[in-house]
């Protein structure tokens, strides 16, 4: 007889489930064979049990009563969870004081906001206080208006505006929520792609264009604190906050007008995205350099008319006082190519 | 009479001095794994005894088994009344000189309670498969039907998993009964 057939054999014996040939066939090999013998007379004190009505009737109840320990445990019951969250809860704590301990100061003052000498004192108070709101309305009423002008006109608009910059995903927006996050997001993401136009426009601005000549930038868009690290405060990095997206780089001016760019490295600009604040360029600088600053340059990435509906809120006035573009729809003046570069020195006092 | 001696002489394989022999090898050794030796024989003598006087007519083994494996149990469970009465082994059991008056005294009722109290201690600390089973068997069902209500590929499977509950089942009892 087989183990199998003697495992069903002795499992019918209890609940008296054989047939008469089974039992005698049982009873025969457990006369053969001691082990099976004793496992029967086992099996025959659980069969007595159960064939007994109280019994079975208890135990009927006590198979339909849930287990008491069916339910699972609650999270507190668990100690040996508690051994694991406890520390790794004392481990995150000790690095986020870690990492606060080990921030760079703010030596500088907090935020430096210029005003454009033209543009400032056309720009509304409501336009300042909601900037983003103003965007879709700038877009919608650039539309409307292009309407009205004739085919070269919208030829030239339609040459005029840059297509929009390329979107981070989700997660990494996420993570642009503290400067720290900001910077590791922007260098771990693949690098949005530069349009041809901005990147000869950085190009060209290193050499004879923005850098050295273009008018200053001050204005609410774009904001800039220094700060200030190493034993003498001569190490130093930039926290820029943008109200816009755009193209964003930093050059160091020495005292003799030849510049240099500092940041990004690789590339001539790097994208910015709008209501972000990043420090640049990722390891501190030490200029020596007597006489030396630095310039902040960013190119807005939003239709030139966008922007100018959202410092003004007049339609492209900035377009056209800044940069030199007149309001669209009025038909006398060109349509503005390129967008017009913020351009914001920032003086290396000693510290 | 002659019919007696006949019997008696019956010694070929199958008989019922050929299933008493057996019967009485086996009885031997499972004695011995829970009581001494020398406990064992003397038990196996008593059951032996008892099959002879009491059911000589019974010569099939599907009925002398089940009935050695019945009294086996109840000497067993003499065997521990007497070891537990300190000081009594001399005297002649109470159960062997009272006569029997057709109904359960006092000490087997208790320990029938008590059996069946761990019995169902037992089952209660059986695992969710294990009364799962054990219910459907309750129930009568066969092993292909709880094969195919347990949703298991092999019936092999039904028999492991059923071994593996009564063992779990009979140690947990006998767990309970060395420690209360």
């Amino acid at each position: 007889m087989s183990e199998d057939e003697i495992r069903k054999l002795l499992g019918g014996y209890s609940t008296n489930a054989l047939s008469a040939d089974e039992r005698r066939m049982l009873f025969e090999a457990a006369l053969e064979d001691q082990e099976l013998f004793n496992a029967l007379q086992d099996e025959d004190a659980l069969r007595e049990l159960l064939a007994d009505p109280i019994s079975r009737e208890q135990v009927r109840r006590a198979l339909a009563t849930p287990r008491k320990d069916a339910r699972r445990a609650s999270f507190w019951s668990r100690r040996w969870l508690l051994g694991v969250a406890i520390p790794a809860v004392v481990a995150v704590i000790a690095i986020v004081i870690m990492n606060r301990a080990n921030a760079p100061r703010l030596i500088a003052p907090p935020a430096q906001v210029g005003s454009n000498s033209i543009a400032s004192n056309q720009i509304a108070p409501k336009e300042q206080a909601e900037p983003l709101e103003a965007k879709p309305l700038a877009k919608k009423q650039t539309i409307v208006k292009a309407k009205t002008l004739d085919d070269k006109t919208l030829d030239q608009l339609a040459r005029a505006i840059q297509p929009p910059p390329p979107q981070l995903t989700a997660p990494a927006q996420a993570q642009l929520e503290s400067p720290r996050a900001a910077r590791v997001n922007i260098r771990a993401a693949a690098p949005a792609p530069i349009p041809d136009t901005i990147r000869q426009q950085f190009d060209a601005g290193l050499a004879s264009g923005f850098v050295s000549n273009a008018p200053l930038y001050q204005g609410p868009l774009v904001r800039y604190s220094l700060l200030r690290s190493g034993p003498a405060g001569d190490a130093v990095r930039v926290e820029v906050s943008t109200a816009i997206a755009g193209y964003l780089a930093l050059y160091q001016v020495n005292a003799d007008g030849t510049a240099e760019r500092v940041y990004p490295v690789n590339e001539p600009t790097l994208l910015v995205q709008a209501d972000r604040t990043i420090q640049i360029p990722d390891g501190p600088l030490r200029i020596a350099a007597a006489g030396a600053k630095l310039r902040l340059v960013l190119v807005p990435a939003a239709p030139p008319a966008a922007i100018g509906q959202l410092a003004t809120g007049q339609g492209g006035v900035i377009g056209g006082a800044v940069n030199g573009a007149a309001t669209l729809g009025t038909g006398n003046a060109p349509i503005q190519a390129q967008p017009t570069p913020m351009v914001i020195d920032i003086p290396l006092a000693p510290n | 009479m002659e019919s007696t001696s006949t019997k008696s002489l019956q010694q070929g394989p199958g008989s019922r001095e050929e299933i008493l022999r057996k019967l009485r090898e086996r009885i031997v050794g499972f004695a011995a794994s829970r009581v001494q030796r020398d406990a064992a024989e003397d038990l196996a003598q008593e059951v032996l005894i008892l099959l002879h006087e009491k059911y000589g007519d019974l010569e099939r083994l599907e009925d002398l088994l089940p009935l050695s494996l019945k009294i086996v149990r109840f000497k067993m469970l003499a065997h521990r009344r007497k070891a537990r009465r300190h000081g009594e082994f001399t005297q002649v059991s109470v159960d062997e000189t009272q006569m029997p008056d057709g109904r359960t005294d006092a000490l087997t009722a208790l320990e029938e309670r008590e059996a069946r109290e761990r019995l169902v201690a037992a089952i209660s600390g059986l695992g969710e498969r294990c009364r799962k089973l054990l219910a459907m068997k309750l129930d009568g069902k066969s092993f292909a039907e709880i094969q195919a209500s347990l949703g298991v590929g092999s019936i092999n499977t039904v028999y492991t998993w059923d071994l593996r509950c009564r063992r779990q089942l009979m140690e947990s009892m006998r767990d309970r009964e060395k420690n209360p």
